[in-house]
């Protein structure tokens, strides 16, 4: 049976063994990782103001595919887009879809949709592998590549200002 | 000088730094660009726009009591005056002096705030006295000066006796004069007791009050759905709660109107601009204006201020261009040589503001707009003998009707008063004209004082809902299946005698139609939307009611959506968008279009267009592609020639519909082939429009003259424009 000492002695290893593995990490970023069936994905949590269960979405006619349409954050109105259909992805699988991750940065906001958010964690940015033909076309510009687990890190930065994603048909 | 007009000439001073900033750097651009000693034609331009920026700068120096940097505009006018008269020729020395003129004056403009400056009067004077030198050269060489010279050598004594600080120089002969500004006149209050508290900060408090209309219409959706259980229990409940919900809204809605007020400002913020656009109006039209302002202390809603701005300058210019007869024409009809502009300002009882503008010129011309209307079809030659003042004047608020025969840039094209009229219908306010011939024209605006809250028509079209602002809406009507009557490929119902076309708004969003059996029966709910250009009967599945509620964006990443302008949240929450009216009638314009015309090739607008002949002449090869190509593109059949002996030739030869010509053209101008169509039989009633880069009030005089039938202006020249009196003239 093991006393006090040593459960503590144990723990206090566990923990400098963590830190030590943090120390070794070139630039962590803390992610939320997030399920597109039938992808899994990740996204930098700096760029996340909040995620909202899918509430009642209005459709607005005339918008591309990839706006699902709008939806009443309290009282603020945000739009709503699918970047499976921004990436120009065919549709695989059933999609819950029922989970928001709303992303802001520089007077851009906006909710991507996901079917669950399954987690979050810090990630080497330094070691991840470039991303499968499979996800090149569209979609390449914005990703930043594949972490050790296979979930595809989009690029939030290159999301948020792309100009493709702004909807202006004045 | 006591306080309040100190404040208000800070404002002044303010407002001044701007504008004089811009006129600065237009006379450093001007300068720049005569330096490198352009061709003729493009110089006699410069000169004329340097002129001109010197001559605003001055005067609005001298509204502001600049006299330093109003002297040196005034020296450098007179100079600027000779060689548009071609009586001096600038040369390079004489740059490095206009040239250290202007950097002075940079310094200046730079140094109004500033307790310490840097120039002294000897410097000011030191310039004037230079640039008498280069007026005295031109002497020296011989020159006559010209009858009208500028007394600155007289200016420049003057000063030396009555020191740096001197009233305004006495004006020079060609000034305009000077308006009744009404420096002294003019009220701000501004009470021990007031704070000064930043708009953006009032604007969130205005915002947050606006949120509590979607509060109180969730608290009146909430109770209704308790209610609708019926629940025995709850009724006491129930009641109580309706009976609060009733007070608050009462709360709510007092605390809006209140805060609305804290947003007020007095209309002499958007009337400051007014004397110095009369002012270039007179210089425009030869004209001479007295203008008086009363009441522009009285205060109003900043935003109704803001979009009213526009309106008020259009119904200025009206008044100017169409109102006010020239010195002559006023002298010979017994009246005072300067024409009256008067506007008014009065509060009246309630909510609501007046806004009175009175010229005491020729009046409207009822024939004129009579035969306007009978020309776009909206009375007929005989109904229009019957018609009474009171039924023909509001015709000029129609688009296409217009008083003036003689198109020009600023006024003329009949559409500007149509929006005059819907801007000040938006704004929740309304406008009526009285004229009496030879006495003069008024118009008599009534606005609320604080803007209303956004309201609009909520319809459902298919499983979507959508809200009509409730402005646009004309009328809500149903229709039976067999009132629809279909010409060609277009559906149209008669409603109030006029022809409206019928458009399903579901075709104009892409929203597919689904309908019971029961549903297709029924009279269809159809709303007529009305905006200036045209009325078109909009169907739609169901009408909901009315919605109070708050106008949001749809988000930064939905910057427009083509119909949608924004959309307002009901009581439950849910998001409904608004229907940009504008857009939707020109989307539903493009719906029926591309009906016709995949069905029949036959449609009558593009066949009418497509045999009409329209000859360009100019002489400039850009000019030339440029104004086929704009013409091409409205579907007229374009021939060009490259001046005005060869248009010539083509009309003698060929037959045309209308010309375009340019003004200044080798072997013949365009005022001189004006004249030669005119004189010849078979042409004379040819409508000739001439495009020229001179705008001057002589120009315009002998267009006139020579029988053009409307001018335009290069430097404001606009595609629509052009196409736009094209069809009218025809």
């Amino acid at each position: 049976m093991k006393n006090d000492q040593v459960i503590l002695r144990e723990r206090a290893k566990r923990v400098a063994g963590h830190k030590t593995e943090t120390e070794k990490m070139g630039k962590p970023i803390l992610v939320v990782e997030f399920l597109l069936i039938p992808e899994k994905y990740c996204i930098d949590s700096s760029f996340i103001s909040e995620v909202l269960p899918v509430k009642e979405i209005t459709v607005i006619p005339g918008t591309p595919d990839f706006v699902v349409g709008v939806m009443n954050m309290r009282g603020k109105i945000i739009s709503v887009i699918n970047i499976r259909d921004f990436f120009n992805l065919r549709d695989k699988g059933i999609s819950e879809l029922n989970k928001i991750i709303v992303l802001n940065h520089n007077q851009i906001e906006f909710g991507i949709l996901a079917d669950s958010i399954t987690g979050t964690r810090e990630i080497d940015a330094d070691k991840l592998s470039i991303p499968p033909v499979t996800v090149t076309g569209t979609g390449s510009g914005y990703i930043k590549g594949i972490t050790a687990d296979g979930h595809i890190l989009l690029d939030a930065a290159a999301i948020l200002t792309s100009k493709m994603i702004i909807v202006n048909q004045k | 000088m006591d306080r309040k007009q100190e404040a208000f000439l800070l404002e002044l001073l303010a407002e001044f730094k701007i504008e004089a900033a811009e006129h600065h750097q237009a006379i450093i651009s001007g300068l720049l660009e005569l330096e490198k000693s352009p061709a003729p034609p493009a110089l006699k331009t410069l000169i004329e726009t340097v002129f001109r920026e010197i001559h605003s700068m001055k005067g609005a120096a001298r509204a502001v009591n600049q006299g330093e940097i109003e002297r040196l505009c005034q020296a450098m006018e007179s100079v600027f005056h000779l060689a548009k008269q071609g009586t001096l020729t600038l040369s390079a020395s004489m740059y490095d002096i206009l040239y250290k003129v202007v950097d002075t004056l940079g310094v200046l403009l730079s140094e109004i705030d500033a307790s310490e400056k840097s120039i002294g009067a000897n410097r000011i004077v030191q310039l004037t006295k230079q640039i008498e030198v280069i007026l005295n050269t031109r002497d020296l060489k011989g020159e006559e000066p010209a009858s009208n010279t500028l007394p600155v050598v007289d200016a420049g004594t003057k000063e030396k006796t009555a020191g740096p600080s001197a009233k305004p120089i006495p004006m020079p002969v060609f000034e305009t004069p000077v308006h009744p500004v009404l420096l002294g006149k003019v009220e701000k209050p501004l009470s021990p007791d007031t704070v000064r508290i930043s708009t953006a900060k009032l604007g969130v408090l205005l915002r947050e009050a606006e949120e509590f209309i979607s509060a109180k219409a969730t608290l009146g959706y909430l109770i209704n759905e308790v209610a609708k259980k019926r629940d025995k229990e709850m009724q006491p409940v129930v009641k109580e709660m309706e009976q609060f919900h009733r007070s608050m809204a009462r709360m709510i809605d007092d605390h809006l109107i209140d805060i609305k007020t804290t947003l007020l400002s007095p209309f002499s913020t958007i009337l400051e601009i007014i004397p110095k656009i009369v002012r270039d109006l007179e210089k425009a039209f030869d004209k001479q204006v007295v203008l008086t302002i009363q009441g522009e202390e009285i205060e109003i809603d900043r935003r109704i201020l803001e979009e009213m701005k526009d309106p008020l300058i259009h119904l200025i210019r009206n008044c100017v261009d169409h109102g006010l007869e020239t010195p002559d024409t006023r002298k010979r009809a017994g009246k005072a040589t300067a024409g009256s502009l008067m506007i008014t300002i009065t509060k009246l009882s309630g909510l609501d503001v007046e806004l009175h503008i009175r010229d005491d010129g020729a009046g409207i011309n009822r024939a004129s707009v009579l035969q306007s209307a009978i020309k776009m079809g909206m009375v007929t030659s005989e109904s229009a003998l019957q018609m009474t003042d009171q039924e023909i004047f509001p015709l000029i608020f129609r688009s296409g009707i217009s008083t003036s025969s003689f198109i020009t840039d600023i006024s003329g094209r009949g559409l500007g008063m149509a929006i005059v009229a819907e801007k000040i219908a938006k704004l929740g306010g309304s406008i009526s004209v009285d004229s009496s011939h030879g006495q003069g024209t008024s118009f008599n605006i009534s606005l609320p004082v604080t803007l209303a809250t956004f309201r609009g028509i909520l319809v459902r079209v298919n499983e979507q809902m959508f809200i009509i602002p409730t402005t646009a809406v004309e009328k809500a009507i149903r229709v039976r299946k067999e009132e629809v009557k279909s010409v060609e490929t277009k559906q149209i119902i008669i409603y109030n005698g006029e022809s409206l076309a019928l458009v399903r708004v579901g075709d104009v969003l892409g929203i597919p139609e689904r309908k019971s059996k029961l549903e297709n029966m029924l009279p269809m709910p159809v709303l007529i939307l009305a905006m200036v250009q045209k009325r078109i009967a909009f169907v739609v599945d169901e009408v909901l009611g009315e919605h109070e509620g708050m106008v949001k964006t749809l988000g930064p990443q939905l910057a427009h959506i083509r119909n949608i302008s924004g959309a307002t949240i009901l009581g439950n929450g849910r998001i409904i968008p608004i229907l940009n009216i504008p857009e939707l009638m020109e989307s539903a314009a493009q719906v029926r279009q591309t009906l016709a015309e995949a069905e029949t090739d036959n449609y009558e607008g593009t066949r009418e267009a497509r045999e009409r002949y329209i000859l360009v002449a100019e002489d400039s090869i850009t000019l030339r592609a440029l104004l086929r190509n704009i013409i091409e593109s409205a579907g007229y059949i374009v021939k060009t020639a490259v001046d005005g002996m060869e248009a010539f030739q083509f009309l003698k030869n060929e037959t045309f519909d209308l010309v375009v010509s340019d003004v200044e053209m080798p072997r013949m101008n365009g005022f001189d082939l004006t004249v030669r169509i005119r004189d010849d039989k078979r042409l004379s009633e040819l409508p000739v429009i001439l495009v020229t880069a001179l705008d001057s009030p002589d120009d315009r005089q002998r267009g006139m003259e020579a029988g053009a039938n409307a001018y335009i202006v290069k430097s404001s020249f606009e595609q629509s424009n052009l196409l736009e009196m094209i069809k009218r003239l025809l």
